[in-house]
């Protein structure tokens, strides 16, 4: 595996002329102005684990650790290398030599091979949530209430769980008399297991652009947990389920409201896990092409026919997560569709683009250096003097939340979808 | 020598563990900088320290001025030359975390900042004030403002504004007996002064031999209000040198004018990234670009564009920020495109920074294809076309014993052909290690002059040693 691995991610580390141009950009470095930390130093890193000058030790891992995969190095590149892939199959380097954390396998053994018992699981979260989680002001989720300490201490801020998951036990249809065409809604984890509520309001704007939603039962996560840290065992059988549920011929399109699942079925199926799974390559290959973000088919393939204006003016900033606008070139999208509804102010925040920190499990395992990352961007939201702040990333939307309430801020983060649905209802 | 493992216990006592690295897995990311010598024979530091402040470099440097131990300053090891590879057995000093704009004067058109900062940072920080620090290095967005001065660096809009040194108005230095001084006068605020010897200017260029840069004082330009440019190619590259020498007796000081001389086939390569900018057959690529206020830019445009005309196969201008970075952007595709002419190949810097005079800008880039030639590897050229400064990348395939003795080769050879045409070995980048032998050639008998100062400043040779000077010249004026 690690000789594959290498062969897949080479090219990258060995066209890196070292100019340190990454340097500028890694919001790691920012924070630990250390040559381990940024590209340059991690594709050295990589490249030598990989080719096997190095072992996979702790302290290595510790190291690889520290990359928040957000490609910001990778956009400010001359040569356009991709150091989240370089970085990804060094971690699957490490985990194959038996460094993936106990807590680790236990999600991703849960998002994977258990998924039939995370609803059950949620279910009881919900009912418990009470005693172990305190509700926030902004009504955005919970405030664990026991500083247990470690990644899980009393600052985190988590959603309540669904007391039932998004998606049903069998697949849904919700369907438009004379439907423009019909679509699959890859739910995602977040959605399906922490916000069906807005996995509605993401079926709602489809029909209101006059598509029918199918939505399989049959999917599951998308793999980028499993993948970021390393576990390509499970991230190659998650992208096998997947593409064979989303492959089916009834639908025009697949469409996501979750950043990270589509630059994972866009970029990181075709382009990486694929190219370890070479029977599925085409097939990654077709499913990636008729991938659209949520904003993207409300732009570009289906525009909503009628848009609300809303009764008193909102002053609104947007967060570009890395996944929607690095991983997928979403940006202008998003703001289009704020600009077109009468009554939103528009307010560009400093830095729209720099990383809130958050990055999955990045923002446990890197705890303290998350926040540290994370509170530039809440500054940049509060100078904005913003009610709202919009992204396309719940995770992003997590790390925001906790961010603002740790500051005492009074602004709310909402999906975009969120957004245009409360704009419909006449909720804002 | 010091053991390792004395000097992470005793420096992380001075400074904090936080502020050390020794572990051989933090060390082995700071072993290179951007060009060849270091890929080829990189060399490790004993330690990298992280300081946040004067006292703690002065700190470190008096550390090892007691123990006589080697000092390396580092920037953000941009460089291509060798100058912040460590010395051998060297306490490496790494300025990244000494990065903050400490004041701006915009009154005086003047700020102090750590040396630590990237150029970029530092013009970003510099925006609110609607000032700006001109010299532009291509490594700007990563290159600190002490590997700016230590090198006495430029970019492609150094041919107006000048390098680095037109900007530093003074310095604090922390010497090689960790004594640390401020020059061009301890509270000075004021643009010019002849009082005393210009010691500033003595630090600038000195590749972090004297002493390490603490902190700059900065001379600041407020930014210009209009810019243009206009994007040449020509058949024949003699005819670039004649607009370069047409555009100067027409009056005009363009900001930048900076020339490709491509493999051949790489415009050819560049038009599939860029097919707006085909051109078959060019021999050079040359942008001239304008700054100024809006009627004197057009005019100085207008100018260039009736040059242009008569001297080249296709032209191509804009006078709108948009137009203008796409032009830039055509040229930097040229060069982009400079690697895939050779399959397998890998651009790397080497004899990269000489300068000739301007009448032999042809005969060089010829002979340089020449040179590159007979060793069996390629090379494209770019760089600052009415400087005469000459950017060579080598196109090697680096796994190959035989292509890279080849580059060492050509590399040897194109640093005496500067010197043998009258020119210089470098022209922004500094000496390093990568010039050290021909660097007695260039000077003469002022580079023992050159030894005798830093004898006075650094009897131990400590600070940076095997950089800049030789251990020839060292000795002989010891």
């Amino acid at each position: 595996m690690r000789e594959e691995l290498y062969r897949l991610v080479r090219s990258y580390i060995d066209k890196c002329n070292r100019c340190g141009d990454c340097r500028a950009v890694c919001p790691v470095f920012a924070e630990e102005p250390v040559e381990t930390a940024v590209a340059r130093g991690k594709l050295l890193l990589a490249g030598r684990l990989l080719s096997g000058e190095l072992a996979p030790t702790p302290k290595l891992m510790e190291r690889l650790d520290k990359c928040l995969l957000c490609q910001r190095c990778t956009f400010n590149c001359a040569f356009h290398l991709r150091v989240d892939r370089v970085v990804v199959a060094s971690r699957a380097a490490m985990v194959e030599a038996g460094a993936l954390p106990l807590a680790k396998r236990a999600v991703f053994s849960l998002l994977d091979e258990h998924s039939g018992s995370m609803g059950l699981l949620c279910g009881a979260g919900a009912l418990t949530a009470g005693i172990w989680g305190k509700r926030i002001p902004e009504d955005s989720g919970l405030r664990l209430r026991f500083p247990i300490g470690g990644p899980l201490d009393g600052e985190r801020i988590v959603p309540r769980p669904a007391a039932r998951p998004f998606r049903g036990s069998a697949p849904r249809l919700f369907e438009v008399v004379r439907p423009k065409g019909r679509v699959a809604f890859f739910t995602g984890c977040y959605i399906n297991y922490l916000a069906p509520s807005i996995g509605r309001d993401v079926v709602s704007l489809l029909n209101r652009a006059g598509v029918s939603v199918f939505i399989p039962n049959d999917q599951g996560c998308c793999g980028t947990p499993m993948m970021a840290s390393g576990d390509f065992t499970r991230a190659l059988r998650r992208m096998r389920a997947n593409l064979e549920t989303l492959s089916t011929p009834e639908v025009d399109a697949v469409v996501v409201a979750c950043a990270t699942c589509g630059t994972t079925l866009r970029d990181f199926y075709p382009e990486m896990l694929a190219q370890l799974e070479p029977d599925l390559a085409e097939r990654a290959r077709r499913v990636a092409e008729r991938t659209y973000d949520i904003t993207e088919l409300l732009t570009e393939v289906v525009p909503l026919p009628e848009l609300p204006s809303l009764s008193k003016r909102v002053r609104v900033t947007y967060h570009d997560s890395c996944h929607l606008a690095r991983g997928l070139g979403v940006r202008s999208q998003p703001r289009k569709l704020l600009q077109s509804i009468e009554g939103f102010d528009l307010v560009e925040m400093q830095g729209s683009d720099d990383c809130c920190g958050g990055a999955g499990a990045f923002g446990f395992t890197q705890r303290e250096l998350s926040v540290r990352i994370g509170s530039k961007k809440i500054e940049s939201i509060r100078r904005t003097d913003a009610r709202l702040v919009i992204s396309g990333c719940h995770g992003c939307n997590l790390q925001i939340t906790e961010g603002l309430t740790r500051a005492k801020a009074h602004v709310r983060a909402l999906h975009t979808a969120q957004l245009l649905e409360m704009a419909f209802r006449g909720d804002l | 020598m010091a053991q390792r493992s004395v000097l992470a216990r005793e420096l992380s006592a001075l400074l904090g563990p936080e502020r050390v690295l020794s572990d051989p897995l933090d060390l082995q990311c700071y072993l290179f900088d951007s060009g060849l010598p270091s890929l080829l024979r990189p060399q490790v530091p004993e330690v990298v320290v992280l300081p946040r402040t004067t006292e703690e470099v002065a700190t470190v440097i008096r550390y090892a001025h007691d123990r006589r131990l080697p000092v390396t300053p580092r920037g953000a090891a941009s460089g291509q030359a060798g100058g912040a590879v460590a010395s051998p057995g060297a306490i490496m000093i790494d300025s990244s975390a000494m990065n903050r704009l400490l004041e701006v004067d915009p009154m005086n058109l003047q700020a102090r900042a750590q040396a630590g900062i990237a150029y970029a940072a530092l013009n970003r920080q510099l925006e609110p004030f609607d000032l700006f620090l001109p010299p532009d290095p291509s490594s700007g967005q990563a290159c600190t403002l002490g590997g700016m001065v230590a090198n006495n660096s430029s970019g492609p809009r150094s041919l107006k504004y000048g390098p680095t040194s037109h900007y530093v108005l003074g310095l604090e230095v922390v010497l090689p007996s960790g004594e640390v001084i401020v020059t061009g006068g301890e509270r000075s605020r004021v643009a010019k002064s002849s009082s005393g010897l210009n010691l500033t200017q003595l630090f600038v260029g000195s590749g972090g031999t004297l002493g390490f840069i603490t902190q700059v004082r900065l001379r600041l330009l407020y930014k210009p209000a209009a810019r243009a440019a206009v994007l040449v190619a020509m058949e024949n590259m003699d005819d670039g040198w004649r607009m370069v020498q047409e555009v100067w007796a027409a009056g005009v000081l363009p900001t930048a004018m900076e020339f490709e001389y491509p493999a051949p086939g790489t415009t050819s390569a560049a038009a599939e990234i860029r097919p707006a900018f085909h051109l078959p057959g060019a021999e050079l690529v040359m942008i001239v670009e304008m700054e100024g206020n809006e009627a004197g830019v057009r005019q100085e445009m207008e100018s260039v564009l009736e040059i242009a005309r008569r001297l080249a196969q296709r032209v191509e201008w804009a006078e709108d920020a948009h137009g203008v970075h796409e032009l830039w952007e055509m040229l930097d595709s040229v060069e982009g495109a400079s690697s895939q002419v050779r399959p397998g190949a890998r651009r790397i810097p080497g004899g990269e920074d000489i300068v000739v005079p301007l009448d032999r800008m042809g005969e060089a880039l010829r002979r340089i294809r020449a040179i590159t030639q007979k060793h069996g590897i390629g090379a494209v050229c770019f760089g600052h076309a009415a400087q005469g400064n000459i950017h060579t990348g080598l196109l090697i395939k680096t796994e190959d014993p035989r292509e890279v003795a080849g580059a060492e080769a050509a590399m040897r050879e194109i640093h005496l052909m500067a010197l043998e045409m009258g020119g210089s070995l470098t022209g922004e980048h500094g000496i390093g290690t990568s010039r050290l032998e021909f660097v007695a050639a260039e000077h003469g008998p002022a580079y023992k002059v050159m030894a005798q100062i830093k004898r006075a400043l650094d009897p131990d040779n400590i600070m940076n040693p095997g950089k800049v000077f030789s251990q020839e010249v060292l000795r002989a004026e010891s």
